[in-house]
């Protein structure tokens, strides 16, 4: 399988902290691979890191075969990459379809395809769509959310822990619009919580410290208690 | 009623200001001190083309055009280098405030000059048996002709939803791929020429003189606070209040004109911090 996205020994500043301390990483084409790891650790930053919202300061970001790091955010953004943030960022005043359309960059029939797409996975968005985003519950929000990353023909979805703080019903419900982008792009995707990461991933790293210190198949991971013990919180 | 018209035409001339001067700081965190100037300057140059053409309307295109372009060099030779930097910008806008005003002295001296209404505006309308000064009206109608415009522009179009969300969360537009800064600039040139409008079609009713801009200054940051920084529809209920305001107060106790605006703007404040149609966690 060919790598899609590429980091190699990054490092990403926060003021003075030193966050990421050398990071390397490789997604691979149509697969869901997942950043597990502690409270703090630099999955959040990782991805920002990615879109350029936190630059590294040193290493390198491919995309596609192209060093992005050096680009700016919205034009890293247009090379193709959805982005569902850790705290969904809606626009609150908005109504649902004004944050869909806002999102917008690609051919007006490919939009409206997408939005059949969305309305059926998300049937909730569909009978609110003349409201104000902030007028949604928590988990129609990240529905909303994760719509807004699909609404584009990207190349790869960039998603910080969709399952946080949401009921177990729902956060099946996002799982399986997870499962669904798999055939059409590729997923990046931060879970804390290892039995929803492993129902949709194929790969996996954990970080800590802002370093890697475990990638690899996910399976041989939940095999693994002594990892899990050493690595992953109370979550599990 | 005379004091109402006279408040509604002097609300409209704050509306014109507030509601750049409003979205400019809900979508960059800048406080554009120097705002006032797009009014005086449009004030001078649309008289100077009215002098020169005898045309009014080509004078309130043409400083509308000038208020345009000020803005934008504004924008992005000054602001640009300092967002962010919050001091560095107040002290940047109000050195340009100071500057803009003496370069109208320089250039048109410091005596007041009376702007002559066109032909078509002057005299009054008889409604119902009173008497109405068209110009005041054409001023109201022209007010509520851009409200509209703006508000259609701001709800319906892609370029308005985008200065919506900027204004809520500037750096998720930009993750979403929107070039932010060409927002700022598009926003900083509309906000100049809508203030610049309001110069030239206020200055037949108030005179064009070097202290107009910073006069009208005031009663404008009243109004965008009593609105909420950063509402459109608030820069426009928020000038229609003070205009009121200004117009009877100063009819009945002149002295406290100033005051009962003061007075009005710390009761909503009281009531709703963030003003009327403010929301919560901009900036
Ligand atoms: N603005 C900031 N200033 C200083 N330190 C910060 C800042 N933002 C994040 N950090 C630190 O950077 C580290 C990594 O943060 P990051 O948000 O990437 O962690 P995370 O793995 O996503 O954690 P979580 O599971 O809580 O989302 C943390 O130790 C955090 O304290
Ligand atoms: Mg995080």
């Amino acid at each position: 399988m060919k790598n899609l996205l590429e980091l190699e020994n990054v490092h990403t500043y926060i003021g003075q902290y030193h966050i990421l301390q050398g990071i390397s990483m490789e997604v691979p084409e149509g697969a869901v691979t997942v950043i597990l790891g502690r409270n703090g650790a630099g999955k959040t930053t990782t991805l920002e890191t990615i879109l350029g919202i936190k630059p590294p300061s040193k290493g390198t970001v491919r995309f596609k075969g192209e060093d992005i790091h050096k680009l700016s955010l919205h034009n890293i953004v247009k090379k193709g990459i959805g982005y569902v943030p850790e705290d969904k960022r809606l626009f609150g005043t908005l109504t649902v379809e004004e944050n869909l359309r806002l999102a917008e960059r690609n051919k007006q029939d490919f939009h409206r395809e997408r939005r059949e797409l969305i309305w059926d996975l998300f049937p909730d968005l569909k009978r609110a769509w003349k409201r104000p985003a902030s007028t949604l519950s928590g988990g129609q929000q990240q529905m909303l959310s994760i719509a807004r990353a699909m609404i584009n023909d990207n190349s790869i979805m960039l998603i910080d822990e969709p399952s946080m703080g949401l009921a177990p019903k729902l956060v099946q419900e996002v799982m399986s619009a997870v499962e669904q982008m798999k055939g059409l792009t590729t997923v990046l995707m931060v879970e804390q919580n290892l039995k929803v990461a492993e129902s949709v991933a194929d790969r996996c790293y954990i970080l800590d410290n802002g370093m890697i210190v475990y990638s690899g198949d996910i399976k041989e991971l939940v095999k693994d208690e002594e990892l899990q013990n050493n690595y992953l919180g109370v979550t599990v | 009623m005379s004091l109402s018209l006279n408040g509604l035409s002097l609300a409209m001339l704050y509306f014109l200001i507030a509601a750049g001067f409003s979205l400019i700081f809900g979508l960059m965190s800048v406080l554009n001190l120097a705002h006032a100037s797009f009014f005086l300057w449009g004030a001078y140059s649309g008289l100077a083309i009215f002098t020169t053409t005898g045309n009014f309307t080509l004078a309130v295109i043409g400083a509308t055009i000038v208020g345009v372009i000020m803005g934008l060099l504004v924008e992005y030779l000054t602001l640009r280098p300092l967002y962010g930097n919050h001091l560095f910008q107040i002290l940047m806008t109000l050195g340009l405030l100071l500057v803009f005003e003496e370069l109208v002295k320089l250039i048109w001296g410091t005596t007041i000059l009376g702007f002559p209404r066109p032909e078509i505006l002057t005299g009054s309308l008889v409604i119902l048996g009173r008497y109405f000064p068209v110009y005041r009206l054409f001023i109201i109608i022209a007010g509520i002709v851009v409200f509209i415009a703006v508000y259609l522009i701001l709800n319906r179009t892609k370029i308005g939803i985008t200065v919506r969300a900027g204004v809520e969360d500037e750096g998720m537009v930009q993750a979403l791929g929107i070039d932010i800064r060409k927002v700022f600039s598009g926003v900083f040139g509309l906000g100049a020429g809508l203030a610049a409008l309001g110069g030239v079609i206020g200055a037949p009713f108030l005179g064009v003189y070097p202290e107009l801009g910073f006069e009208m200054l005031v009663p404008a940051l009243i109004v965008v606070i009593i609105g909420g920084l950063g509402s459109f529809h608030g820069s426009f209920v928020g000038a229609v209040i003070i205009g009121l305001s200004q117009s009877f107060g100063g009819y009945f106790i002149p002295e406290f004109a100033l005051a009962i605006n003061v007075a009005l703007l710390a009761i909503v404040l009281l009531i709703k911090p963030t003003g009327l149609f403010g929301i919560e966690g901009g900036h």
